[in-house]
């Protein structure tokens, strides 16, 4: 990928995503502030190693696994935790949505993970299973499931506080 | 799963937006000044001469490895440098580590140019000897080159791993740089798996000089500090606590790093121990990559302290809204039982916690922040043997102490 086109890509990314990258750093960061500071220095990052960019996936991609690095950095995870489908995640704000927050607590952490990725970071099967580097098959069987689990476990808490 | 589930959950994830998530400064702001000056790191190094620093000269010796060989030069061995005058009663004794050619000679490098495995070898001797990377590889990829450094042993003594393979990561990946070579991806140092780009270092880590004069800066009174400082800009500290220290609680992470953290270079892994050398966890940092976290604590009976024990605890259980549902205040008085309220077995109470105090004081070492998802807290104040203790403990720090206290207390855990 011609370096020109690496740097628009980003510049591209940096004003259509950063709402979406910085909501998931959240997440995994559990602050507002670093947050931020993970998006930041996860463009950052990237624009310093932009060279070494070779374009076997997507630029987007690429940049999802950067700023979670940074957001894992920032959480003050150990420095060889891998940016994988074990990555905590939480609500950022479970007060809006108590049955919500409970229901995907209880989730594992890989179906938890695939979860945010696809309704608050808005991404599509293909590129969670990029970010994650994981087959898309497991991607869609690892949603499939935790959908089911999160349908019964909301219904059930809705039955039960009605 | 029906659409109309997925919709659902679609629209109730949409109420965590939030406007607080929208960028703050636009991308020239964040970025701009690297693109204002893209390739600033350029030899950065090598024109920050006069520094004497022996990294640098390294550096500027592997440039010229295809004739002449590696030129690092070692001390025989790693030198211990007399405890400096104490502050207070803490003391801190400094080990340099040396230089080792030979470790690093027997590392196999394979794939590299001559150029690289100079770079590689004089990096690797600047970590001592025995050398904790067991072995390097390049790959050509048709549109790069990787730099591969897996199955990394934990390094000389350190607890917190991998983090002096990371700094040798930095360092050769600054040194390919200012030889016009850029590393594009460094294959995950523990998995083999792809890694995201390491940067290389802005600055050459400080003299070994300036590195000991800032770990002596760091005595603290009742801590036994030891350091190993690393050639290649990396020490690794290791603080055992006094009694009276680790009850008072009141020595982090920080208190030890505030005088490495002035140089920006240091690559720095540290541990906190209690008096009998459990470890309270480790804290470790290196160029840009952040790292810390609380290490697994074994438990052990600590000897008893002689002095009196009345302890005021305050346990807040909250809802997963953050709302606080129970607060308990419970005394315990070892010395007048009848003094001790909410206690069901004050003489059981009094030997657990003193026993147990490594594992049930144990606090956390780095900061933390805590996603807003309520929890519970404990505020413990008073005296145990005659001792200050002071702890404000909440989830982010270590869990399962609140648990493990109510049980001592006897209190059903959550309640």
């Amino acid at each position: 990928m011609a370096a020109r086109a690496v740097e628009v890509g980003l510049e591209r990314l940096y004003r259509e995503r950063y709402r979406v990258l910085c909501r998931l750093a959240c997440a995994v960061t559990g602050d507002l502030e670093r947050a931020h500071e993970a998006v930041q220095e996860g463009f950052t990052r990237a624009w310093r190693a932009r060279d070494g960019f070779r374009g076997d996936g997507s630029l987007e991609g690429w940049v999802w696994r950067i700023v979670l690095r940074c957001a894992l950095d920032a959480r003050g995870d150990a420095v060889d935790t891998p940016v994988d489908a074990a990555t905590a995640v939480a609500l950022p704000f479970p007060e809006r949505d108590p049955l919500l927050a409970a229901a995907v607590a209880a989730l594992s952490p890989q179906r938890r993970l695939v979860v945010f990725l696809r309704y608050y970071a808005d991404l599509e099967t293909p590129r969670i299973a990029e970010v994650l580097g994981i087959a898309r098959g497991t991607v869609a069987a690892t949603l499939s499931q935790a959908q089911a689990e999160l349908r019964a476990a909301l219904t059930q808490t809705e039955e039960v506080g009605s | 799963v029906s659409t109309s589930s997925d919709r659902e959950l679609a629209r109730r994830f949409a109420r965590q937006d939030d406007a607080a998530f929208a960028a703050r400064e636009g991308f020239d702001a964040v970025i701009g000044r690297e693109r204002a000056t893209p390739r600033r790191r350029q030899g950065r190094w090598l024109a920050a001469g006069g520094a004497g620093v022996a990294v640098l000269a390294a550096a500027v010796a592997a440039v010229a490895v295809r004739e002449r060989g590696p030129h690092v030069r070692a001390t025989a061995t790693s030198r211990a440098v007399a405890a400096p005058a104490t502050a207070a009663t803490g003391t801190t004794d400094v080990r340099i580590v040396a230089a080792d050619p030979a470790a690093a000679a027997r590392v196999p490098v394979t794939g590299a140019t001559p150029l690289e495995e100079g770079i590689v070898r004089n990096a690797l001797a600047l970590l001592g000897g025995p050398s904790p990377i067991p072995a390097v590889q390049f790959k050509d990829t048709g549109t790069g080159r990787d730099l591969v450094v897996r199955d990394v042993a934990v390094g000389n003594g350190a607890d917190a791993p991998r983090w002096l393979a990371l700094r040798f990561v930095q360092v050769v990946v600054a040194r390919l740089r200012d030889a016009r070579e850029r590393v594009g991806w460094v294959t995950d140092l523990e998995s083999g798996q792809p890694g995201g780009p390491i940067e290389g270092m802005d600055a050459p880590p400080p003299p070994v000089e300036t590195l000991v004069q800032a770990v002596r800066a760091a005595t603290h009174r009742g801590v036994r500090l030891h350091a190993d400082v690393y050639p290649i800009g990396a020490v690794v500290l290791r603080a055992r606590l006094d009694e009276a220290t680790f009850l008072a609680g009141d020595v982090v992470a920080h208190t030890l790093t505030a005088a490495l953290d002035r140089f920006p270079g240091v690559a720095l892994a540290g541990s906190i121990e209690t008096p009998d050398g459990t470890s309270l966890g480790n804290f470790g940092h290196a160029w840009n990559v952040g790292g810390g976290g609380d290490g697994g604590r074994v438990a052990r009976d600590a000897p008893p302290l002689r002095g009196r024990t009345r302890l005021d605890f305050t346990i807040a259980h909250s809802g997963l809204n953050g709302t606080a549902t129970a607060t308990r205040r419970l005394r315990l008085d070892c010395q007048t039982p009848s003094a001790s309220s909410g206690v069901a077995d004050v003489a059981g109470a009094c030997t657990a916690l003193m026993q147990r105090r490594y594992d049930l004081f144990s606090y956390g070492l780095t900061e933390h922040s805590c996603a807003p998802s309520g929890g519970d807290a404990i505020t413990i104040r008073g005296l145990l043997g005659g001792l200050p203790v002071r702890r404000d403990d909440d989830p982010c720090y270590v869990g399962d102490v609140i648990g493990r206290i109510e049980t001592v207390l006897g209190i059903p855990p959550g309640s």
